[in-house]
């Protein structure tokens, strides 16, 4: 049996940089700011880094802490309501920021975006294709 | 007349992901020489396949951003910031831990922190620049959390 899905977005993605590095906008209030995040399907969460949640003007350490797990230790962040855009695609959803300053990732994850999307992956042709799920 | 044997597909003489040091495409390096004295003669010839292959490639080949079954970006529309990209793998070195704002290939501020970087950068009339912490070390490959 075969089976279809639509798409209304298609992103050809850098192979030179580890990941699958997409271009994403966030919004809180009236600030927002375009970065680099990947794509993990492994990440229970929408993780950024300290210094973008201070950029939009948040109290980071104001939000709803809570703490990770990864293979071999823990990390705390905190979380906020934000609008994420990536490509032509918006979601409101609470993402979180890491509690450590000096960690440098940024992930797309479940919650807050893979569960608001129908995402598709060709990573043979370095493609990446999203729709809103509602769409 | 043109001899058909030493056509390429166009595929492999234009996807610039595929071109890249992570090929997965490692017949490229042996065409590659041979692909581009094509297309350099290929550019000389004026026939509707080249026009049609030349439009398939905007809306298939290119690194970017294109809604599917439209040929260029919208408005609205995120770019790709692939210039941004190449200008990270470029200069990541020279600016390793620091804060950037890029705007196309070009840096249109730098600092200790992302707010600081954005704000100069609106200054300079760069409303929504790329904001960038180039990693403070060399990339190293995720295993996953």
């Amino acid at each position: 049996m075969d089976y279809h899905l639509r798409f209304s977005e298609r992103h050809v993605y850098d192979s030179r940089r580890e990941g699958i590095t997409v271009p994403a906008v966030l919004t809180a209030g009236e600030r927002r700011i375009e970065l680099l995040a990947k794509i993990d399907t492994g990440a229970v969460d929408c993780l950024f880094e300290h210094g973008y949640g201070e950029a939009l003007g948040l109290r980071v350490e104001e939000g709803v802490r809570k703490t990770y797990a990864t293979a071999n230790s823990r990390f705390e962040a905190y979380g906020h309501e934000i609008s994420i855009r990536v490509l032509d695609v918006e979601t409101t959803a609470t993402v979180y920021f890491f509690a450590d300053g000096s960690i440098e990732k940024n992930v797309l994850g479940r919650r807050g975006w893979l569960d608001r999307l129908r995402f598709g992956l060709v990573d043979y042709e370095q493609a990446v294709y999203i729709s809103d799920y509602n769409k | 007349m043109i001899d058909k044997r030493n056509i390429v597909h166009h595929s492999r003489l234009t996807s610039s992901a595929a071109a890249g040091p992570r090929s997965r495409t490692p017949w490229l390096g042996r065409e590659r020489g041979s692909a581009r004295s094509l297309v350099a003669l290929g550019s000389r010839v004026d026939s509707p396949a080249a026009k049609f292959l030349g439009r398939k490639r905007r809306v298939n080949g290119c690194a970017g951003s294109v809604p599917v079954g439209q040929i260029g970006p919208q408005m609205g529309t995120i770019s790709s910031r692939s210039l941004e990209q190449d200008w990270i793998v470029q200069h990541q070195a020279e600016y390793a831990g620091v804060w950037v704002a890029l705007e196309g290939a070009r840096l249109v501020a730098q600092g200790s922190s992302a707010r600081v970087v954005l704000d100069a950068a609106r200054s300079k009339g760069y409303e929504q620049p790329l904001v960038v912490h180039i990693p403070s070390g060399p990339e190293l490959p995720f295993g996953g959390w």
